[in-house]
């Protein structure tokens, strides 16, 4: 499957948010996730099921003003 | 001072982007003895959970941004990525109108302002002057107003000085706090003076030649300024008022 995590056109195997940032080795304990503009809590992670060519945003903490 | 029932002592609110290393933003923090910092999201993979566990350490209670959202739905879905990330309801809701200027968009952030509040957010909306907008951003639930001094960065202080006179006066139990544009504690001073609750800053400490001494700076400048609204500023006058007596001066004449 083919998709866009945080802007980066990606093709994975892995069929949950949960496994691709597991695959990914993203720490879940500090990031938040938005797929095609939607906020997903990271509760849902497990049953949030990819599609292709969707939009992936997973952010964390920054420096702001 | 209070904002949203948290009682606070400093009235400084400190950015923490733009600081020549992480140690110095850390002694920065400290010098200016703020109790807020603000913070944001940005993608994962550059050192997010390190700056977490850096700003932690300062034990300050942390006011996430939605800096650099141009629309209601970026803004709203930055608010809820926010709040899990930092496990608080304070939102800074900035949505820019203009990349160039920075300008707030007053129409999106009323709305976005209403979606947050009936959510639950506690929101911190940057804006103008314009009481019009004020007065929307509180029917939309917020109970606080940020307007700038000046445009984000450009350290011009308070542009439109009697405006935001007038702002004062015409909220007066509402806390209003000057977001962006103070590039001097002289322009924090004057803020203050003129009954302003208190001061969110950034670029004037971060890039300043050293922003351990300019936050103690600022940290000195706002209190004093408070202090100096509560004691009242005298009249201004047209002419000379000779403050020494006239009465038993010597007459001296030839």
């Amino acid at each position: 499957m083919k998709l866009y995590l945080n802007g980066e056109f990606i093709t994975t195997q892995v069929k949950t948010l949960a496994d691709l940032l597991k695959e990914k080795n993203i720490d879940v304990s500090c990031v938040a996730s938005a797929i095609d503009g939607n906020f997903i809590p990271r509760v849902r992670y497990e049953r949030t099921q990819l599609q292709e060519n969707m939009k992936i945003e997973v952010v964390s903490p920054m420096q702001g003003g | 001072m209070q904002f949203y029932n948290q009682n606070l002592h400093s009235r400084l609110l400190l950015g923490t982007a733009g600081y020549p290393s992480p140690d110095i933003l850390i002694q920065a923090i400290h010098a200016s003895e703020t109790e807020i910092i603000t913070v944001s999201l940005r993608r994962e993979g550059v050192g997010g959970s390190e700056f977490r566990q850096l700003i932690a350490k300062t034990k300050k209670r942390f006011l996430p941004n939605t800096a650099g959202c141009h629309t209601v739905k970026e803004a709203v879905t930055t608010a809820q990525m926010a709040r899990e990330v930092f496990e608080t309801n304070w939102i800074k809701l900035e949505i820019i109108g203009h990349a160039d200027t920075l300008q707030p968009d007053p129409f999106a952030t009323v709305e976005a302002a209403r979606i947050l509040s009936k959510e639950g957010f506690e929101v911190f909306p940057y804006t103008t002057e314009d009481l019009i907008v004020g007065e929307k951003l509180l029917e939309a639930g917020c109970q606080l107003l940020m307007p700038w001094g000046a445009p984000i960065g450009s350290g011009q202080g308070l542009r439109n000085i009697e405006g935001l006179k007038t702002m004062r006066q015409y909220f007066k139990n509402i806390p209003l706090i000057i977001d962006a544009g103070i590039g001097a504690p002289s322009q924090a001073i004057q803020a203050m003076e003129i009954g302003f609750d208190a001061i969110l800053l950034n670029t004037a400490i971060a890039k300043s030649k050293n922003p351990i001494l300019m936050a103690d700076a600022f940290n000195k400048a706002i209190l004093a300024g408070r202090i100096a609204y509560k004691a009242g500023l005298m009249e201004k006058r047209n002419m000379a008022y000779a403050s020494t007596p006239a009465y038993g001066l010597a007459d001296l004449s030839l």
